[in-house]
C-alpha cells in the first residue's frame, strides 16, 4: 500500500514538473473562438467557457497545491515537532502550549479555515497559514504524547544518568523513536492540506483568480456541468487522485509501524 | 470416543507424554522448539521442569493444555492424559478437560484473570462451565470456599474486588483457587508461578502448593527456571536444555550428584553461602543458548561444554538410563560421575 | 578529595514521597523515608528488600534523576545539591547506574559503538581522533570484540546486551556505580559471567556498587554491607558476615528464611513471614508489625529508629536485642 501511495504521488509530481517540458502549457489566454470544447488533441482536457485549455490549468493548479500543500506541512513539521518536544518536557510550557493547541481543535476545520482566510484575505500564503493552524495541534499532540511515554524509558534514563542534556535526550534518543506516528500524521496533513486547499478555492477564498485553482476550477464548472462535463471531472479526478496517493501513504506508514501486523517468530 | 492408549502407557500415569517434537512453522521449514521430550507424571506426585529461554518449557505446558499458538505443530509423539490420547482429541472434549481436570497457573495473574470483571464473578464462571449442575448460591460458597483454602482473609469480602486492587501475591491465589475450583484436578500444571512475586510471597504460594498437593492428592507440573524454587518443592525433576530434556532424576539425586555437564554448571554457578569464597569468581557455564533456528550436528551443550569431546560434535547422544530411575543425554556421563564429587552444599 | 576511609558517597536523611491517587482517594507514600547510607571506595553495599522497599526510588535520588524531598546526598565530600552545573556534570562522569533490563535500558536505534561512545561524547573524554580506539578498549575490557560495535541491540544476546550497558557505565572512569537488579532478567546460565565481570571491574578500577537485588544468596557472595529495606526504611544494615550470621530483624530472618535454598535436603518447614506488604497502610509505629512474629503493643506506638547494636551494625526494631545469636 505504501508503494502504490509512493508510485501515485510521484507520478502526479513527475507529471507536473516534465508536462510543461513537452507541451506548450498555456492556463491564461483567453479565446472565445475555442470555448468549451470537449478533449481533443490540441486540448486534451478540452477547454473551459473563457477557452482556456483545462489540462494546462489542471497542471498550474497542481503545482499550486503541491506547493501550498508542501509549505504547510513543512511548517507544521518544524513548529509541531518542536513545540510538542517542549510542550511533552517542561510541565510549564505544556499547560501554555496545550491550552493554546486544544483550543484550536475544538473548531471543525473549514469554520477554522474560512475564519482565517475572511480575516486574511484570500491569498497563496494565507492558505498556507490556515491549513498550518489547522494541523499544526494535532502534530504538536502526537510528538508532545511520544515525548511522555518515552520520558520515564530505561534507555532514557539512561541517558540522561550519563549526563546527557534535555536537547540531547530529545533529539537523539526520543525523536527518532517518535518519528514513525508523526510521518504518519505529516502524510495525512499533506493530504487534508490539498482537500482544505481545494476546499477553500471552490469558496473562492484560495488563491484568487486568474490563479487556476482545482478547487476553483470545480467551482467555476457547476454552471456547465451539463453541457461540458469535462471541465468538472477533471479537477475533481485529480483531487481525489492526490489524496488517495497520500492517504495510501499514511496508511501505509501507519501498517508498517504497527508491531502487531509484522510475524514475530516467538 | 476418547482414544485409549493406556496399554502403551505407565500405568497409574497421569500425564505420560512420549518423544513430543514440535515446530513452529517457518518458510524454510520447521524449527523445532521442543525435541523428542519424554515425560511422566505419577499420580500425586510434584515434578519440576526446569530450563531457561528458549529450553521449550511454557510450549511444553501450552503443548499438554492443548493452547499451543497457531505457527506452533505437533511434529511427532504423543500426550496422554490419564491414558486418553490428548494430541487427537476432539476440541469440545479437550475444553470439557481443561479447567476441570487439567489447569493451569500461568506466570502473570494479570493475563490470566479478567481485569473488567470481579473475582467472584470469575470464580464462578469456571463453575458454570463445569459444573452445569451447581445452583448459583452454592457457586458462591464454593467460591468462598476456595478462596479460604488458598490462604485469603476476608473471603467474602474480596469476590467483590477487582483484581487491580489486589497485590501480585493475592491475585496469584486468586488464579490458584480458580484452577481448583471444580475440585477434580487430577494434573495441576503451573508454569514459572511465583517468578513476578517478591520472596517472602514466594515461600508462601510454594507453601501453598505442597500443601494443596497433599491435601487434594493431585499431581502438580512446576516449571521455572529458578533452582532454588525447585529443590525447595518437587520430588522429581527434568532439566531442559535447547528443546530437549538432557536429565531426568530424583531431586535429591539431581542436587547432591548433578550427571549432565549442564546441570552441573548450573548448580555451580549458584551463589554459595560460604564465607571462604566471598566476592571471588562463581564457576559458569561459558557462551549463550543456541538459537532453536541454528542447526548443529551433535550434543546441543557442545558448544558450551567443558567436557566436550569429538564426538560430542558429531553425534547427537540419546536420553540414556543411569540407574535410580535416573536418565541422561551425554556420552560421558559415566566417567564424569566417577570423576567429580559435588562439594556438599549443607556441610 | 577525601581520604581512603572516608565514605565516598553518604546519604543523610533521604526522604521521597509520592502521591498515590487510588479510586478518587489521594495517599503521599513515602518511598523513601529518613534513609541515611554511606558506601566506602573499593565496597559493595547491597540494597536488598522486596517491592514497596523504596530501592529504585533510592537509586534515582543518588544518581540525580529526581531530586530528593529532603534530606542530603553527599558525594567526594561535598554535597550535591550546592554544586554549579558544572560541577554537576562532573557528577554525572563519577556516579553511574547499570539497569535490570538489559534491553529496555540500551536505546534500540543506536549502534552499541555509538552507545559505549555517548558518555565519552558527553564529557569530551576523547577526540575524533580517539574515540573509535577507546570504545573498542572498553568493549574488549567487559569481554565483547570490537566488532560488536556495530551491531544493533536487539541482535545481541541478554548477556551481551548486559555487557554493553556495563561498558557504557564505566567509559567514564566512575567512582561509584548503582546496580539495580543488573542480572535478575538474565538467564541464569549467564547471570555469573556477568557478576564475575562485575568483581573483575570492581578490583581492577577501584569501583564501589551500590548493589540492589532481591536475591540474597548474590548478596551474600559480593556484598560487604548488606542494607535491608522496607517500606522506605533502612531496617537493619550491617557487615555481611554479621548480617548472614546472626540478623537481629524480624524482617531481615524472613527474607533469609523465605529465599529458596538450592538444596533439597533443607526445606523449609513454613513460610516464615505471612501477609502481604503494605503500601502506603501502615501510619504509627512500626511499619513491619502487623506481620512480624514478634510484635509488641509498643510496636504499633513507637516506630523504632535505626540503633547503632553491635560493631558497624544497626537495626531499627524494639526487640533487636533478644536476637543474639
Amino acid at each position: 500500500m505504501l508503494t502504490v501511495g509512493l508510485l501515485m504521488l510521484t507520478l502526479l509530481i513527475l507529471a507536473t514538473v516534465l508536462i510543461p517540458l513537452f507541451v506548450q502549457i498555456d492556463a491564461f489566454s483567453i479565446s472565445a473562438a475555442t470555448k468549451l470544447q470537449p478533449p481533443s488533441w490540441s486540448h486534451p482536457l478540452g477547454t473551459d467557457e473563457l477557452g482556456r485549455d483545462q489540462m494546462s490549468r489542471l497542471v498550474v493548479g497542481a503545482n499550486i497545491s503541491l506547493r501550498i500543500a508542501f509549505a504547510a506541512t513543512a511548517l507544521t513539521a518544524i513548529f509541531g515537532i518542536s513545540l510538542g518536544m517542549v510542550s511533552g518536557q517542561y510541565p510549564i510550557a505544556d499547560i501554555i502550549i496545550s491550552q493554546i493547541s486544544d483550543s484550536l481543535l475544538i473548531f471543525p476545520g473549514v469554520v477554522l479555515a474560512i475564519m482565517i482566510l475572511a480575516a486574511l484575505g484570500p491569498s497563496e500564503v494565507n492558505v498556507v497559514i490556515a491549513v498550518f493552524v489547522l494541523y499544526v495541534p494535532r502534530v504538536i499532540r502526537t510528538v508532545r504524547a511520544a515525548v511522555i511515554e518515552y520520558r520515564g524509558a530505561d534507555f532514557v534514563m539512561a541517558a540522561r544518568s550519563l549526563g546527557a542534556s534535555d536537547l540531547r535526550v530529545l533529539a537523539l534518543h526520543i525523536f527518532p523513536r517518535a518519528i514513525g506516528p508523526i510521518m504518519v500524521q505529516l502524510s495525512l496533513g499533506f493530504s487534508s492540506a490539498i482537500l482544505v486547499e481545494a476546499g477553500l478555492s471552490f469558496l473562492g477564498l484560495g488563491a484568487p483568480p486568474p490563479a487556476p485553482t482545482w478547487g476553483g476550477m470545480i467551482s467555476g464548472a457547476r454552471e456547465f456541468i451539463r453541457t461540458a462535463p469535462w471541465m468538472m471531472i477533471a479537477p475533481g479526478a485529480i483531487i481525489t487522485y492526490a489524496v488517495v496517493s497520500l492517504n495510501f501513504i499514511g496508511d501505509g506508514l501507519r501498517d508498517m509501524l504497527d508491531p502487531r501486523s509484522h510475524s514475530v517468530g516467538r | 470416543m476418547m482414544q485409549d492408549i493406556s496399554s502403551t502407557n505407565t500405568v497409574g500415569s497421569v500425564l505420560d507424554v512420549r518423544g513430543l517434537t514440535i515446530g513452529f512453522r517457518r518458510r524454510a521449514g520447521h524449527v523445532r522448539v521442543i525435541r523428542n521430550v519424554d515425560l511422566t507424571v505419577n499420580q500425586s506426585e510434584i515434578v519440576g521442569l526446569v530450563g531457561e529461554s528458549g529450553s521449550g518449557k511454557s510450549i511444553f505446558a501450552r503443548a499438554v493444555l492443548g493452547t499451543l499458538p497457531t505457527q506452533a505443530e505437533v511434529l511427532e509423539g504423543q500426550i496422554a492424559f490419564d491414558g486418553h490420547d490428548l494430541l487427537h482429541m476432539p476440541r469440545q472434549q479437550l475444553q470439557r478437560l481443561r479447567g476441570d481436570r487439567i489447569a493451569l497457573v500461568p506466570q502473570e495473574p494479570m493475563t490470566s484473570l479478567n481485569p473488567s470483571l470481579r473475582i467472584g464473578r470469575q470464580l464462578t464462571e469456571v463453575l458454570e462451565v463445569h459444573r452445569p449442575e451447581m445452583q448459583s448460591m452454592a457457586r458462591v460458597e464454593r467460591a468462598i470456599e476456595m478462596l479460604d483454602l488458598v490462604g485469603m482473609k476476608f473471603p467474602r469480602e474480596r469476590l467483590a474486588q477487582y483484581p487491580h486492587q489486589l497485590s501480585g501475591g493475592l491475585r496469584q491465589r486468586v488464579a490458584i483457587a480458580m484452577a481448583l475450583i471444580c475440585g477434580r484436578v487430577e494434573l495441576l500444571i503451573a508454569d514459572e508461578p511465583t517468578t513476578a512475586l517478591d520472596v517472602t510471597i514466594q515461600a508462601q504460594i510454594l507453601d501453598l502448593f505442597v500443601r494443596l498437593q497433599s491435601v487434594q492428592k493431585m499431581s502438580v507440573l512446576l516449571i521455572t527456571h529458578d533452582l532454588g524454587v525447585i529443590a525447595q518443592t518437587v520430588q522429581r525433576v527434568g532439566v531442559m536444555y535447547a528443546g530437549e530434556i538432557v536429565e531426568m532424576a530424583g531431586v535429591e539425586d539431581l542436587f547432591a550428584a548433578p550427571l549432565h555437564p549442564y546441570t552441573r554448571g548450573l548448580l555451580d554457578s549458584l551463589p554459595r553461602p560460604d564465607d571462604a569464597a566471598h566476592k571471588s569468581h562463581l564457576p559458569s557455564i561459558a557462551g549463550a543458548i543456541p538459537s532453536p533456528t541454528a542447526t548443529h550436528h551433535g550434543c546441543t551443550f557442545a558448544d558450551r561444554c567443558s567436557f566436550r569431546v569429538e564426538l560430542c560434535q558429531r553425534l547427537a547422544p540419546e536420553l540414556e538410563p543411569a540407574g535410580k530411575g535416573r536418565f541422561v543425554r551425554c556420552f560421558r556421563w559415566k566417567e564424569l560421575a566417577e570423576r567429580f564429587v559435588r562439594v556438599d552444599v549443607a556441610s | 578529595m577525601i581520604g581512603p576511609s572516608q565514605p565516598l558517597l553518604r546519604t543523610v536523611g533521604l526522604r521521597k514521597s509520592y502521591r498515590l491517587r487510588n479510586g478518587g482517594v489521594t495517599r503521599e507514600i513515602a518511598a523513601v523515608d529518613d534513609v541515611s547510607i554511606s558506601v566506602t571506595p573499593g565496597e559493595t553495599l547491597a540494597i536488598v528488600g522486596e517491592s514497596g522497599c523504596g530501592k529504585s526510588t533510592l537509586a534515582k535520588l543518588i544518581t540525580q534523576l529526581e531530586p530528593p524531598d529532603s534530606g542530603e546526598i553527599v558525594f567526594d565530600g561535598l554535597p550535591v545539591a550546592t554544586r554549579s552545573r558544572r560541577e554537576r556534570l562532573a557528577f554525572r562522569r563519577d556516579i553511574q547506574m547499570i539497569f535490570q533490563d538489559p534491553y529496555g535500558s540500551l536505546t534500540p536505534h543506536f549502534r552499541v559503538g555509538t552507545l559505549v561512545a555517548e558518555p565519552l561524547r558527553i564529557h569530551r573524554l576523547a577526540t575524533a581522533a580517539t574515540l573509535r580506539q577507546r570504545v573498542a578498549e572498553i568493549l574488549d575490557s567487559v569481554g565483547l570484540a570490537p566488532e560488536i560495535a556495530s551491531r544493533f541491540p536487539h541482535e545481541l544476546s541478554g548477556g551481551q546486551r548486559q555487557r554493553v550497558s556495563i561498558a557504557r557505565a564505566i567509559a567514564t572512569r566512575p567512582r561509584l556505580i548503582v546496580c539495580d537488579e543488573p542480572v535478575s532478567a538474565l538467564d541464569v546460565s549467564v547471570r555469573s559471567q556477568i557478576v564475575n565481570l562485575l568483581l573483575d571491574l570492581q578490583r581492577d578500577l577501584g569501583l564501589s556498587y551500590l548493589f540492589i537485588s532481591h536475591d540474597l544468596a548474590l548478596v551474600n557472595h559480593i556484598g560487604d554491607t548488606i542494607c535491608v529495606m522496607y517500606l522506605g526504611r533502612i531496617v537493619e544494615q550491617a557487615p555481611a558476615a554479621a548480617f548472614f550470621a546472626a540478623p537481629r530483624h524480624p524482617y531481615s530472618r524472613a527474607l533469609i528464611a523465605s529465599s529458596p535454598f538450592p538444596d533439597p535436603r533443607r526445606r523449609n518447614t513454613a513460610p516464615a513471614v505471612h501477609g502481604e506488604v503494605e503500601v502506603g497502610a501502615v501510619s504509627g509505629g512500626c511499619k513491619f508489625r502487623n506481620r512480624c512474629p514478634l510484635a509488641l503493643p509498643k510496636c504499633s506506638e513507637i516506630d523504632p529508629p535505626l540503633r547503632h547494636i553491635a560493631l558497624d551494625h544497626h537495626v531499627a526494631c524494639h526487640r533487636a536485642e533478644e536476637m543474639a545469636g
